[in-house]
């Protein structure tokens, strides 16, 4: 026994030989992951600890009781009013901005001008390739109170909108502006799923005399189908992503709209230096998503072979 | 014959363009404005009569673009840009290669512990911690060095690796290639529409990148990245942040701002239009479910 386990090890110290140059490859990723994703990973104790700066991460003494700074978290009204404003936001997006792209992607199988397709999709797609820093600037600058938009609406007898100055114009605003942005480009993984249907059974539909409308309801809708639910998933995911650099760079006041990100991004950085409570924080939210990611996968599988795994 | 352009042209369509022209317009508007603002004399912009199309031509609000802070920010971002998306390919393919070996023993453990820190993460400050403890806080390596590896990249050219005919890869094999010169001078310049790709998007994403600058620059604020200075001059109503921007007395103008803003937008406007087709396609195979 003892001797084929040991011509076991050395078959296999012979095929890792043979792969050597292929594990050699792999170094620089297994490294760059080791101290870029999991070292912060075992860096979520700080949220268990008292953290003082001059005695690192790992002199600083345990919190007493563990779960200090969760339960200061969670017992503070704040942190619920952002959880609020974080799951709220996310979720207009996704009512408002999930069927955008798909509805775009129908609407463009159905163009047979290709110099139209093509340079609409240009136009489209250029907003997605531009930070939010940029679109700030140029929101700011027309749809501020004394902006272009507002100018217009004056000269055509209407009252100004406050788009970016008042609260509840502001969500309106952010979900609006993020559509617009993505949009276009969201709709490419649609479009790929669609050039992929086979087109024998849009011939066959012809054969049966089925209508536009019929061909895209039993025929585009369901091979698509895959891809949208892959995509929800994703989105579904990030619900507790708020859109950091949307609203910082948007919001001229700083308080509309506290998301978790910029709650967090507030206490760690702005506010004192709160490592403790930040890192509890985040790890709240990285569990969260860890836990919606893995049940929407599983229904997705369950429903279909949809999951991303 | 009237009947015949109806045939061709049915409601619908008629449409279905409308829509789509309407979007377009939306998103095109906002750009001219922007553009007539930057063109337009100080005055025509005050009294907004510079809409649509500049009113009383001048270039003057692009002299912001002369000052040092501007020029040195574009240069620092450009050899970002480059080092950094050159860098990412290449851990890329190295990465994906041996993923894309069903033989490979271990193939299972090392995709999962690429898989995991994609669902699941430290959170910033964590992150912070390690890498200020490492040294990178206002330091020049921030930019470049921590985002090097990205998962999903990785994966999108796995998938693409692997449907590269292996009749390929063995004829080098026979030839008496190894593993390195096979990737190098065989499968990557196969993989040019993925790399394309991913070079599109990784350098947009460093093009785009002001949220490094905020957390890890602190004190040497001459490694402010484009991003992060054009941050400062649009939300500017102070002039201390910014000294030696430009000569005192000038202020900056709704122009000047927008001036700014057309410069850090013209490199990609300017190439993303001719690698649409490489991602349009490198997205189609990549998004491919294996």
């Amino acid at each position: 026994m003892l001797k084929g386990t040991k011509a076991k090890n050395i078959t296999i110290l012979k095929k890792i030989n043979k792969y050597r140059s292929l594990y050699l490859m792999l170094i620089p990723a297994i490294l760059l992951l080791a101290i870029f994703s999991y070292a912060p990973m075992f860096g979520v104790i700080i949220g268990f600890k008292d953290l003082n700066p001059r005695l690192g991460v790992f002199g600083s003494p345990w919190a007493d009781p563990a779960l200090k700074y969760f339960m200061q978290l969670f017992g503070d009204s704040k942190f619920w009013s952002v959880l609020w404003d974080t799951v709220w936001i996310s979720f207009l997006r996704l009512i408002f901005g999930f069927p955008v792209p798909v509805i775009l992607a129908l609407l463009y199988n159905e163009i047979r001008n290709q110099k139209f397709k093509r340079f609409s999709q240009t136009v489209l797609y250029l907003p997605y390739f531009l930070s939010w820093v940029v679109l700030a600037g140029i929101f700011k600058t027309i749809f501020l109170n004394e902006g272009s938009f507002n100018i217009l609406l004056k000269n055509l007898g209407l009252s100004p909108v406050p788009f970016l100055t008042s609260r509840s114009h502001f969500l309106p605003f952010l979900v609006i502006s993020d559509i617009w942005k993505n949009m276009g480009f969201s709709s490419i993984i649609y479009l790929a799923a669609i050039s992929g249907i086979d087109n024998s059974l849009y011939e066959a539909a012809d054969i049966d005399g089925a209508g536009r409308f019929s061909k895209m309801r039993y025929i585009t809708l369901p091979s698509i189908a895959v891809a949208i639910s892959i995509n929800l998933i994703l989105q579904t995911s990030n619900i507790l992503n708020g859109g950091f650099d949307q609203i910082y760079n948007l919001d001229t006041t700083g308080t509309f709209y506290d998301i978790i990100d910029t709650y967090l991004y507030r206490i760690a950085f702005v506010e004192g230096a709160n490592y403790s409570l930040a890192t509890a924080l985040g790890l709240f939210k990285s569990v969260v998503g860890f836990v919606i990611i893995i049940i929407t996968n599983k229904i997705a599988n369950k429903l279909g072979d949809a999951g991303i795994w | 014959m009237v009947k015949s352009i109806f045939k061709r042209i049915k409601p619908l369509e008629i449409i279905i363009y409308l829509i789509i022209g309407l979007l377009v317009v939306c998103t095109i508007l906002p750009f001219l404005n922007v553009i007539s603002i930057s063109l337009s004399s100080y005055e025509n912009v005050v009294s907004n009569k510079a809409m649509l199309f500049p009113k009383g031509w001048t270039f003057d609000a692009y002299t912001v673009l002369m000052s040092k802070k501007v020029w040195i920010s574009f240069v620092w971002t450009i050899v970002i840009v480059i080092a950094s998306s050159v860098l990412h390919i290449i851990v890329c393919l190295l990465t994906a290669y041996p993923l894309s070996k069903n033989q490979l023993p271990g193939r299972k453990f090392l995709l999962l512990f690429i898989l995991i820190p994609m669902l699941f993460s430290g959170g910033l400050v964590p992150y912070y911690k390690v890498l200020s403890g490492l040294g990178f806080v206002d330091n020049w390596m921030v930019f470049i060095v921590p985002g090097l590896f990205s998962g999903y990249n990785v994966i999108l050219m796995k998938n693409f690796i692997n449907q590269i005919p292996a009749s390929m890869e063995e004829a080098a094999r026979i030839d008496g290639a190894g593993y390195f010169k096979i990737l190098f001078s065989i499968l990557a310049p196969s993989s040019m529409p993925i790399i394309a790709t991913l070079l599109l998007f990784y350098g947009v994403g460093k093009w785009n990148d002001w949220f490094t600058a905020l957390i890890f620059i602190n004190q040497k604020t001459y490694l402010y990245p484009l991003q992060s200075v054009l941050n400062e001059i649009l939300t500017a109503g102070n002039l201390d942040n910014i000294s030696g921007l430009i000569t005192s007395g000038k202020v900056f103008t709704d122009s000047t701002k927008m001036a700014v803003t057309i410069f850090s937008i013209i490199p990609i406007a300017s190439v993303y239009p001719f690698l649409q087709k490489y991602f349009v396609q490198g997205i189609f195979v990549g998004s491919v479910k294996d």
